[in-house]
C-alpha cells in the first residue's frame, strides 16, 4: 500500500470525524459513484423485474436485499480512487470481479440485515480474510465502536426522508388536469400504478444514498486502520526518509533507531558499534527537534466523583449483599415465569377470541351439517315400519293431516336414501329443490305430487279427499317399490 | 263511488296474479337482467312497504322505479338528495300569496304515489328524518297543519355502497322504516349486451328509456291487490318460523343488534306479497325464506370482528336461515 499517495490526511481519528471523511469523499466521487451503482443495479433490477413476475413489491424487496452486491464495486472503486488511482471504463471488468467476489454470500444471508455492513465489508473485499482469520480481525476492527450502526442506522433514515419526499413532490407538483398519485395506494396498493413510482423512488434513493454508506463505511476502516498500524508515523517516517539532504536530522535519527535495533538483534556482529557518546549526543539533538520534542496541551473533562465510590455507592455487608443477591436471582426468575404465564394467557385469549369470532360462521356451518346427519335418522325413526297401512289407519280415523304428514315425512326418508341431503332449516319448496337437482324428473313426480298436497293441506287448508290420499299413497308405493328393486 | 276501485277490490287472486306478472314483465321490458330484483320490489308494492335500493352507479336502479312509475300509473316524483336539501324541499311549504293576501301550502313533491329518492343518505339527517317521518305516518305536516298522503304511498330510496364521502349514513332506526332493502348487482353478460342494445339501437342520447312500458296497473287496482295479500291465507306455523327467524337472529354470534319485532311484522308482510305475487293464495315457509333476507339485511348490525373480516349480513342470514328449522311435516 502506497500510503503517501492517500489524498486524504492519514491521521488518528474518532469515528465521528471518519464519517464526516468518507461523506466528504461521497461528495467529491458523487457523480462516478452514483453511475457506478446504476451500472451495477440496472441488470440485477432488470432480472429481479422478470423473477418477481413484476410484482412490485417482490422487485423492491429483492433490490433491496441484494444492495450488497452494488455496494462492493463502489468500495473498491472508492480505495483506490482514495490513494490515487480513478478506475475508468476499461477498468469495469477488473471492478467487477473485485466487487463480487463469492465471499459476498454472508452479505446476502445471515449478515444482511448487520447494522455495520459498510464497515465489516472492507475487510471482506479489501483484505480478502476468511474464517477465523476474518472473526479476530472484525473483533479487533470493531472495538465496540457503535458509529457503524448509527451510520447505517441514519442512512436508512435518509432513504425514508428521500422516498417520501419524492413522493410527496410528484404529489403536489403534478398538475391536477393529470391523474393524481393516490398516495394511500402507492404505499398499499401492489396491483397500482402508484405504488410502482413509489418502488422506483425508493430505488432512486438507494442509489442516491449508497455512495455516502459505501464511503462513510470505507472512510471508519480505514481510520481504524491508520489508528491501528500508525498508517500516520509510517508515512511521517517516509516522508523524513524521502526528503533528503533537507531531513538529514531525521534520517540520521532513523538509522539510529534502526541501529539501536540491530544492537539488540541476536547474531548480528558484522554492523559497526557506534561511539555510545556520539550517540548520546545524537540523541539528545534528535530529541529537540521539534517533531519530537514538541509539548502538546490537551483538556479533558474528568468527573469529580471517585470511580471507587460510583462503583460500590453503598457499602454494606458480605452477608447482605449475598442476600440481595439471591433475591434479585430469585426476582428474575419470578418474573421470567410471570412472562411467559403473561404469553400463554395471551395465546389462549387469542384462541378463545378467534374461535369466537373468526371461527364462528365456520361453527355455524359444521352445526348446520350435523342437523344434516341428524335430521334423517329422525325422520327414519320417527316412521312405522309399514307406511302404507299406518297412513290408511289415520285414513279410517279421519286424521287427514296425520296420514298427509306421515306421507310426506316417509317421502324425506325416501329422498334420504336416495342420497339427497336435507338440512334442517330446508322448507318444502328447499326440499323440492333439492330433489330435482339429484334425481330424474320421473323419480321426482311422485314427490312433487305429495309435496303440492301437503302444502295446500298445511298452508291453505285445503284438505284433500281421502281418493286424493289414496292416489297419492299408491304413487309413493310405486316410486319407494321400484326404488327397492332397482337397489336389489 | 269510485267504480275502479271497486272493480279492484273484485279481483280474484287468479287476476291479481296476472296483473303482478304483468307487471313484473312489463319492468322487466325497461330493466333487463334483475328478475330477483324486479320481483321483490313488485312484493314491495304489493305489501306496502318501503324500499332501500342499494347499488353501484349505473346498474339500473332509477331506471327500475321509473319503469315501475310507468307500468303502475298514478303520481311520480324524483328528489334528487343533495347536501343542501332543505326539509321543506321535499315535504312543501307555506308561502304568502299577494293576490288573496293568505298563506298557501305548496306541496312538495312528497306528495305523490311513487316518491324515488335519488341517492338519500346524500341529504342531512333533518331531510332524511322529514321524509321518513311521512313514510311512517303517511302524512305531512306544514304550518301546523296535518296533509295525508294519498294511498298508495310508497318510497323507493336509492344509495350507493361506495363513496361514502360527505354522505350522512342512514341510522338504524331510520333504516327499519323501509321494508326492504334490495341489492341491485351487475348484470350477467348476456343480460347486458341486451340491455346495451336496446338502450343504443335507435336512440340519441343517454336519457332513461321507458318508452316501451305501459300501463298495467291502476293505483285503485294496486290497493285491491294489497288488500288481497293481507288476507291470504296464513297458517300459525308460518308464523312461528317467521317469529324463530327474527328471534334467533338476535341471539346469533357475529350479530350485535338484532332486528326487532318491525321486523318480524315487516318479514310477514313481504311474506304475503311474495306468496301473492308467485300466484299462491296461501303463505308458505319458502316465502318467508325467499324474503328473509331482504327484510333483515339491513335491520341487523354485525360485530365488529365480523365487520373486520369481511362478513356481509347476507353471509350471516344464510347460515341462520340453513340453521333455523323449517316447519314441515
Amino acid at each position: 500500500m502506497e500510503l503517501d499517495r492517500a489524498t486524504a490526511a492519514l491521521r488518528p481519528r474518532d469515528g465521528w470525524e471518519g464519517q464526516d471523511l468518507g461523506f466528504a469523499m461521497a461528495r467529491a466521487w458523487l457523480l462516478p459513484l452514483w453511475l457506478l451503482w446504476w451500472l451495477s443495479a440496472l441488470p440485477i433490477g432488470v432480472l429481479c423485474l422478470f423473477l418477481t413476475g413484476f410484482r412490485p413489491d417482490l422487485w423492491l424487496l429483492a433490490l433491496w436485499w441484494l444492495k450488497p452486491v452494488y455496494e462492493g464495486p463502489l468500495l473498491i472503486w472508492a480505495s483506490r480512487a482514495l490513494f490515487g488511482e480513478r478506475l475508468g471504463w476499461s477498468d469495469l471488468r477488473t471492478l467487477f470481479r473485485a466487487g463480487v467476489p463469492r465471499r459476498l454470500l454472508p452479505y446476502l444471508l445471515w449478515r444482511r440485515i448487520g447494522m455495520r455492513r459498510s464497515f465489516l465489508m472492507p475487510l471482506t473485499l479489501l483484505e480478502g480474510l476468511q474464517g477465523r482469520a476474518a472473526r479476530e480481525r472484525r473483533r479487533v476492527i470493531s472495538n465496540g465502536s457503535g458509529v457503524p450502526f448509527w451510520l447505517t442506522l441514519v442512512c436508512y433514515h435518509f432513504e425514508i426522508i428521500l422516498w417520501a419526499s419524492l413522493l410527496l413532490g410528484i404529489f403536489f407538483l403534478v398538475p391536477q388536469e393529470l391523474p393524481r398519485l393516490d398516495l394511500m395506494a402507492a404505499v398499499t396498493d401492489d396491483a397500482s400504478w402508484a405504488y410502482w413510482i413509489s418502488a422506483i423512488a425508493y430505488v432512486f434513493a438507494f442509489s442516491m444514498v449508497a455512495p455516502f454508506y459505501v464511503c462513510a463505511g470505507f472512510a471508519l476502516y480505514f481510520s481504524r486502520r491508520t489508528e491501528l498500524e500508525a498508517w500516520d508515523l509510517e508515512l511521517a517516517f517516509k516522508t523524513v526518509r524521502e526528503s533528503g539532504p533537507k531531513g538529514a536530522r531525521g534520517l540520521s535519527a532513523m538509522l539510529l533507531i534502526v541501529g539501536a535495533g540491530l544492537l539488540t538483534a541476536p547474531g548480528v556482529d558484522a554492523a559497526p558499534m557506534p561511539d555510545p557518546d556520539r550517540a548520546k549526543a545524537l540523541i539528545a539533538e534528535v530529541l529537540e527537534d521539534p517533531d519530537f520534542g514538541s509539548v502538546k496541551e490537551v483538556e479533558v473533562w474528568v468527573p469529580i466523583e471517585s470511580p471507587d465510590e460510583e462503583e460500590d455507592p453503598v457499602r454494606l455487608p458480605e452477608g447482605v449483599k449475598a442476600v440481595l443477591l439471591m433475591v434479585a436471582g430469585s426476582l428474575k426468575w419470578i418474573l421470567l415465569a410471570f412472562a411467559v404465564a403473561g404469553i400463554l394467557l395471551l395465546l389462549l385469549r387469542i384462541l378463545r377470541d378467534r374461535r369466537r369470532l373468526g371461527w364462528s360462521l365456520r361453527r355455524v356451518r359444521s352445526r348446520s351439517r350435523m342437523a344434516v346427519s341428524e335430521s334423517e335418522p329422525m325422520v327414519e325413526a320417527s316412521l312405522p315400519n309399514d307406511i302404507a297401512q299406518a297412513v290408511r289407519q289415520r285414513l279410517r280415523d279421519g286424521d287427514r293431516r296425520g296420514a298427509l304428514s306421515l306421507l310426506y315425512r316417509a317421502s324425506l326418508a325416501h329422498l334420504g336414501r336416495l342420497g339427497v341431503e336435507i338440512p334442517e332449516g330446508a322448507t318444502e319448496g328447499d326440499c323440492l329443490r333439492l330433489a330435482r337437482r339429484a334425481l330424474p324428473r320421473a323419480e321426482v313426480a311422485p314427490f312433487k305430487r305429495v309435496t303440492q298436497a301437503w302444502w295446500g293441506f298445511a298452508y291453505a287448508h285445503r284438505a284433500p279427499s281421502d281418493a286424493g290420499v289414496e292416489s297419492l299413497l299408491e304413487a309413493w308405493s310405486q316410486w319407494t317399490a321400484q326404488a327397492r328393486e332397482e337397489a336389489a | 263511488m269510485n267504480t275502479t276501485g271497486d272493480q279492484a277490490d273484485q279481483l280474484g287472486l287468479e287476476q291479481a296474479s296476472a296483473k303482478l306478472e304483468a307487471l313484473e314483465a312489463m319492468i322487466a321490458r325497461a330493466v333487463i337482467g334483475q328478475d330477483q330484483v324486479i320481483r321483490e320490489s313488485v312484493v314491495a308494492l304489493v305489501a306496502a312497504g318501503h324500499v332501500l335500493l342499494e347499488g353501484l352507479p349505473g346498474v339500473g336502479k332509477t331506471l327500475l322505479v321509473r319503469a315501475m312509475a310507468a307500468a303502475l300509473g298514478g303520481r311520480f316524483s324524483r328528489v334528487q338528495f343533495t347536501p343542501d336539501l332543505m326539509p321543506s324541499d321535499v315535504t312543501g311549504h307555506a308561502m304568502f300569496d299577494l293576490k288573496s293576501e293568505e298563506f298557501r301550502i305548496r306541496r312538495g313533491p312528497i306528495f305523490c304515489n311513487l316518491l324515488l329518492g335519488d341517492e338519500i343518505n346524500r341529504a342531512p339527517a333533518k331531510t332524511q328524518a322529514a321524509m321518513l317521518e311521512a313514510m311512517q305516518e303517511q302524512q305531512v305536516t306544514i304550518e301546523g297543519r296535518a296533509l295525508p298522503l294519498t294511498p298508495p304511498f310508497l318510497v323507493f330510496a336509492t344509495q350507493n355502497p361506495i363513496e361514502q364521502e360527505g354522505t350522512y349514513p342512514l341510522p338504524q332506526a331510520q333504516l327499519d322504516r323501509f321494508l326492504l332493502k334490495v341489492f341491485i348487482d351487475y348484470p350477467e353478460e348476456s343480460e347486458e349486451i341486451a340491455m346495451v342494445r336496446q338502450a343504443t339501437q335507435g336512440r340519441v342520447g343517454d336519457q332513461l328509456d321507458t318508452s316501451r312500458v305501459e300501463q298495467v296497473l291502476s293505483t285503485h287496482e294496486l290497493r285491491g291487490i294489497q288488500r288481497l295479500a293481507a288476507d291470504l291465507e296464513m297458517d300459525d306455523s308460518i308464523l312461528d318460523y317467521a317469529v324463530r327467524l327474527v328471534r334467533a337472529a338476535r341471539d346469533w354470534q357475529g350479530i350485535e343488534t338484532g332486528p326487532g319485532p318491525r321486523a318480524t311484522v315487516a318479514l310477514v308482510r313481504a311474506a304475503r306479497g311474495h306468496a301473492l305475487a308467485s300466484g299462491n293464495g296461501f303463505v308458505t315457509p319458502d316465502d318467508v325464506k325467499a324474503m328473509a333476507a331482504s327484510v333483515l339485511r339491513h335491520r341487523l348490525k354485525l360485530t365488529a370482528d365480523l365487520e373486520i373480516e369481511g362478513y356481509q349480513p347476507d353471509d350471516v342470514l344464510r347460515d341462520l336461515l340453513s340453521a333455523v328449522p323449517a316447519p314441515r311435516a
